[in-house]
């Protein structure tokens, strides 16, 4: 039996925590981590941060340990920090779930970041459909100042921090590195390309560590417990834990921490989601919308960077959907082809005219048109997107498509000749 | 062209809270986005004149976002989740419903200027699909009753 491993979400455990009260997040060991950290000094967290090799939590998957050297390598300049909060890929809530049990990890771990830099001004990029938490960050914020763990002097030191919210307005894609730089700036949130590294030249063109909300949450624990213990945590590359966002069809959908390496994707769903609810498991979508739509037999697999990579998968945000025998793949697959339509920036052709041919030739297989040459033909398109786009929204937009055409073959077939197997398509519809 | 009273001394409080935010531009555009239901051409005028900021840049960023609009919206905007995991677990048919009962289509606001309809990319509330957002409030594990019944009431309080 598989269960919970709570590092990030140890406070989940604690009867009757109050997660707004910093009072309650000191008792329970919160801030001693930062104690810490400024006894020890930066250069000494920049390295447990290495050696604890954790990687970013939003979908890259990059070694949080070299973002951080990097950024503090660029010495005599303003820095800032970004924790990205645009939580917005398709089945992801985890981020939601860290603000919801205890904010303070993610200000302490952004607290330690900062320290650890050389950064006196961070931000926290907060999705607009979340727009419950400005406000009480704010207050958060507040109850920190209070205790001189934030703002000027921090715990009498020679260290400030400023830390402000900016609230998103609705776009998928500013949780791209590039594009979460030109939305704070208060630009359009289009994706750019990288001539110089974030770390040299990023928000503001000053050097810029932009990292996931759960990435950040990880940082108190590794300070405290050291890299060496964190790294021990999982396999040898993915250390630590993830907190997979489950939905659909279970009986328990929510946001569960596990150790990664040591449970199947099936265990997952079995022991800690309780199980499918209606009848068998028909797919899964694991990663997110940019991730891969999948038949039940692959949920043997290991829940790791590494074992997802073997399969040619990625955990992507740490999305598991389930969806029962009476969901066809085709209406899943051309709903999430919808999602990249309607979220491309726009700003470069593959991904702006990909994306929209994908969905077309999605709506036709749907509406009982759909034909073998044209699939082939958006098949190729996918990998020119997935070559030629700007950013990892373009790249990333075609795999729903690409695995429902692995993994769903039969399907696919069924739906050329007209007939959609589960009765969900409308087969008679279509563009065409 | 100057603004009414009211609008001027708003526009000064928000600029005042902006001015001390390195991040102020789509601050201003959620304060006038909250307060007026649009981004409106004068108060864009007011704000790019006051900061230095070429209209056409506020005008971009008004355009880019899905929460900021150019028309004015209705007093409760109704965002139904259309993401994958909402999708799987039933929200067309709540759509379907939500058009009939408001009497609009997807992004049209009623006549009198109430409810404005709309459909999300995910609103990540995936745990409690199918889920719909009315203002900064989340409505989650709806049924077609359920969210009719919100509906119902929010029309009735409008109305009083």
């Amino acid at each position: 039996m598989v269960r919970e491993r709570r590092i990030i979400l140890e406070n989940r455990s604690r009867e009757g925590y109050d997660p707004r009260s910093i009072d309650d997040y000191i008792a329970s060991g919160g801030y001693s981590a930062l104690k810490s950290a400024l006894e020890r000094g930066p250069r000494w967290v920049v390295n447990e941060v290495s050696r604890s090799r954790l990687r970013g939590r939003g979908g890259a998957g990059f070694h949080t340990g070299f973002k951080w050297e990097s950024v503090a390598m660029q010495r005599g300049r303003k820095k800032v920090l970004i924790a990205n909060f645009d939580e917005g890929e398709e089945g992801t809530f985890k981020d939601r779930t860290i603000v919801e049990s205890d904010p303070f990890k993610l200000i302490e771990g952004m607290t330690i970041a900062a320290y650890a830099m050389g950064i006196d001004k961070a931000f926290i990029y907060n999705r607009g459909e979340y727009p419950f938490f400005p406000p009480l960050f704010e207050s958060l914020f507040e109850q920190a100042r209070d205790k001189g763990l934030l703002g000027k002097g921090i715990l009498g030191r020679d260290f400030d921090l400023e830390i402000e919210v900016v609230k998103g307005a609705g776009a998928y894609v500013c949780g791209e590195s590039s594009a979460i730089l030109r939305s704070i700036e208060g630009y359009a949130g289009q994706a750019q390309i990288k001539e110089t590294r974030t770390a040299v030249s990023g928000l503001f063109s000053l050097p810029t560590c932009v990292n996931n909300v759960e990435t950040l949450s990880n940082i108190p624990y590794i300070v405290l417990e050291g890299g060496e213990n964190f790294a021990s945590i999982g396999t040898r590359q993915s250390t630590g834990t993830r907190i997979v966002s489950l939905s659909g069809d279970v009986m328990r959908p929510g946001a569960y921490e596990v150790e990664m390496g040591k449970c199947t994707l099936g265990e997952i769903v079995e022991d800690l989601g309780g199980g499918v609810s209606g009848k068998k498991i028909g797919s899964a979508l694991i990663g997110g919308a940019s991730g891969s739509l999948v038949p039940p037999h692959k949920l043997d697999m290991n829940y790791s960077m590494e074992d997802a990579e073997k399969r040619g998968l990625t955990l992507g945000s740490g999305v598991i959907v389930i969806f029962n025998e009476s969901r066809c793949p085709v209406d899943l697959a051309y709903n999430l082809s919808g999602f990249f339509a309607h979220e491309s920036c726009g700003k470069c052709t593959p991904c702006r005219t990909g994306t929209h041919h994908i969905m077309r030739v999605l709506s036709n297989l749907r509406g009982g048109k759909g034909d073998e040459k044209e699939l082939k033909k958006a098949l190729d398109i996918a990998s020119v997107m997935d070559r030629a786009s700007i950013c990892g929204l373009g790249k990333t937009a075609s795999t729903p498509f690409r695995s429902l055409m692995m993994n769903f073959e039969e399907v696919v077939d069924l739906h050329v000749r007209g007939e959609c197997p589960r009765h969900v398509c409308p087969m008679g519809g279509g563009d065409r | 062209m100057s603004l009414p009273e009211e609008e001027n001394r708003f526009l000064d409080t928000v600029l005042e809270k902006a001015s001390r935010l390195d991040s102020p531009i789509l601050f201003i555009l959620h304060q006038l986005q909250e307060r007026y239901g649009m981004i409106k051409p004068e108060h864009a005028d007011h704000v790019s004149a006051r900061l230095g900021i070429p209209l056409v840049r506020l005008h971009a960023a008004a355009e880019f976002y899905e929460h900021f609009t150019l028309e004015r919206r209705g007093r409760y905007i109704i965002r139904l989740c259309r993401g994958i995991v909402c999708h799987g677990k039933g929200s067309l048919p709540i759509l379907e419903a939500l058009k009939e009962r408001l009497g609009i289509e997807d992004g049209e606001t009623t006549e009198d200027g109430m409810v404005t309809l709309e459909t999300a990319s995910c609103i990540g509330q995936c745990d409690g699909a199918p889920a719909m957002m009315i203002n900064d409030v989340v409505y989650r594990d709806l049924t077609v009753e359920g969210a009719i019944a919100i509906i119902d009431d929010i029309l009735k309080e409008g109305g009083a």
